[in-house]
């Protein structure tokens, strides 16, 4: 999951731009928040893209495969 | 051995300099002092990949004002204490850089030198380096390198190859670096707008040591042509790099290319070099004229690439200096994938090297769309598709390549080998992709496993009905949960859905589950 610092925001909307799940949305209050958590895939783009610095996304792989070659060749193996 | 001593060296800055004499022939203190003259006192000088400083304090001891450029921090601060040391410090500075991506003082220094330094990075580095060193030169300026090149007459060159290959497994393994040689450097050099004013080979051909000044002007950049339509060649490449992920040997050069006959007002697109990522891309832009600048993601699709960090802001800018983007004037801002966003930093991009970008669309195909309407995104165009479609696409292929997967292992170990297991491997890899949303759960793992039971009802009552006994019946039970859960683990990376969190949440019980099933198989089959 994200957290998301409201002080550090700078409202650019680059968060909701960037995110392939549509979990992020500019809401009336036009402050962006996260609509559908559970369709958050945490692949760290929002936080990447976020001049402010204002969001946090703990970044890992989603991948099995992936993972299990990290666990062999160590932390770097990653995919490809 | 020497290669493998000298990737060793490269973590010890002390023992550096001594350790590669040790191993050449060929007299480095004098083509040290060979270089250092060709610097006049008060000159400035840039040694690139500078390592422990030696060359770079011997120039600034002739008083030459000097900047040492080295990406390991251990070697700047060793560097920087022999300057204190020898009381040069106002003439030298040493600093942590990044050679292909650094920023650049433009017409600034006048000689730069790169001893062993190209020789670490991959191609699109090597000529970002070397763009670099053009923009920091001024007219007239020179260019020293030294560096490892494979030998021209052909049988060394075959020899060394050979040689080079187990070395660099060892190395890999030891060291996690490789060196890569530089083919047709002086070629290279030339093309990059410099006069190669000397060029010698020492040991037995293996070590270049090429002098060039840089030229008032230079030819543009090379645009290579993206044709929008695909050869047989290009299918069957496509067949083969949707079988699997790890296709990464089938690439395209990094560089720029064009599709029609683009111009001033055309669109900038930026891609991965995978060869299927390309061929899509080029394929949806028929009609377009447009500039691609494919970035050396090592063979790797968009999406991964960037969540691995080869798609990055850093990669993307030595890409955009190495094929001289700065030159080719084209519609502002250049267009990233959206899928490169967690590798990519669009404002980083603009703040440190001075690249507009804007985030395009997720799928190639709406690109047309997305440039018509004046680069505005419709919320369809932000999102990943997982609809039954793309999941038959993806699942078509996971099926297919499990199946071949399947059948060798079994076919040479197992007497229980059947094509009854292969075909349940093949049909548990299907349903997976297929009834994805609505297999229970959203464990990976369970998923599977419900795809296995779905495969095990007809399975089990057909060899119920011909006959099988108990120990058999539990024993093909106990092979489809394994493959169904092993199955939907594997099928996580095919998907746009899986979180780390998640996967971090089944990866240990997974692991378990199957160690478990493995042992259970096993007992009920050779007792």
């Amino acid at each position: 999951m994200i957290s998301f610092d409201r002080d550090k925001c700078l409202r650019c909307g680059t968060c909701v731009d960037v995110c392939p799940q549509a979990t992020l949305e500019m809401g009336e209050d036009s402050w962006p928040c996260q609509v559908a958590p559970e369709r958050c895939v945490e692949c760290g783009a929002c936080a990447e893209n976020c001049q402010g610095d204002a969001i946090e996304v703990e970044p890992g792989v989603g991948c099995f495969n992936a993972m299990v070659r990290e666990m062999i060749l160590g932390k770097d193996a990653g995919c490809g | 051995m020497s290669y493998i001593y000298m990737k060793i060296l490269e973590l010890i800055p002390e023992e550096y300099d001594r350790g590669i004499e040790k191993f050449a022939a060929t007299d480095f203190a004098a083509l040290r002092e060979q270089i250092a003259a060709l610097v006049e006192p008060g000159q400035r000088l840039l040694d690139v990949g500078c390592g422990p400083g030696t060359l770079a304090l011997l120039a600034a001891s002739r008083g030459a004002r000097v900047t040492g450029w080295d990406r390991n921090p251990d070697m700047v601060t060793f560097a920087t204490g022999k300057a204190v040391e020898l009381e040069l410090a106002d003439n030298v500075k040493f600093e942590v850089r990044d050679a292909p991506s650094a920023p650049l003082e433009r017409e600034a220094y006048d000689a730069v030198v790169m001893s062993l330094a190209l020789s670490e990075m991959r191609g699109a580095e090597q000529l970002a380096t070397l763009e670099g060193a053009w923009q920091v030169l001024k007219p007239g300026g020179r260019l020293v390198i030294v560096d490892e090149v494979p030998p021209r007459r052909l049988l060394p060159r075959a020899w060394y190859y050979l040689k080079r290959f187990w070395l660099k497994v060892i190395v890999y393994v030891v060291a996690r670096a490789v060196t890569r040689p530089l083919k047709e450097l002086p070629a290279a050099v030339a093309a990059r707008g410099f006069t190669v004013a000397d060029e010698r080979y020492l040991e037995d051909g293996k070590l270049l040591f090429l002098v060039a000044t840089k030229n008032a002007s230079r030819p543009a950049p090379q645009i290579r042509e993206a044709a929008t339509t695909l050869t047989p060649g290009d299918r069957l490449a496509d067949a083969v790099a949707y079988l699997s992920l790890y296709m990464t040997f089938l690439r395209v050069d990094p560089g720029l290319y064009r599709v029609g006959s683009p111009g001033p007002e055309s669109p900038l697109l930026v891609t991965a070099n995978f060869k299927l990522t390309f061929n899509l891309v080029r394929r949806a832009l028929a009609g377009l004229d447009a500039y691609l600048l494919v970035v050396d993601t090592r063979g790797v699709n968009v999406w991964c690439a960037a969540g691995a960090g080869k798609f990055s802001t850093r990669e993307v800018a030595l890409s955009h200096r190495a094929f001289r983007l700065a030159e080719v004037p084209h519609r502002e801002p250049a267009v990233l994938p959206q899928l490169a966003a967690p590798g990519v930093a669009k404002h980083k991009l603009r703040g440190e090297f001075g690249i507009a970008a804007a985030y395009g669309p997720v799928y190639a195909r709406d690109v047309g769309a997305y440039v018509a309407a004046g680069y505005r995104k419709t919320p369809a165009m932000r999102r990943v598709d997982w609809g039954l479609a793309r999941r038959l696409e993806v699942t078509a292929f996971f099926a297919l390549l499990n199946a071949a997967a399947a059948a060798l292992p079994l076919a040479v170990f197992h007497r229980l080998y059947s094509p009854l297991a292969v075909a349940a491997v093949a049909a548990i890899s299907f349903l997976v992709g297929v009834l994805f949303p609505w297999l229970p759960t959203r464990l990976h793992a369970v998923k599977g496993l419900a795809a296995g039971a779905i495969t095990a009802v007809p399975l089990i009552i057909y060899k119920w009905w011909a006959g099988a006994g108990g120990r058999t019946l539990a024993a093909w039970a106990v092979f489809l949960a394994f493959a169904g859960i092993l199955l939907g683990l594997e099928f996580s990376g095919n998907t746009p859905v899986a979180s780390p969190s998640q996967m971090r949440q089944e990866f240990k019980p997974g692991l378990a589950a199957l160690a478990a099933l493995a042992l259970a198989f096993t007992l009920l089959v050779v007792l």
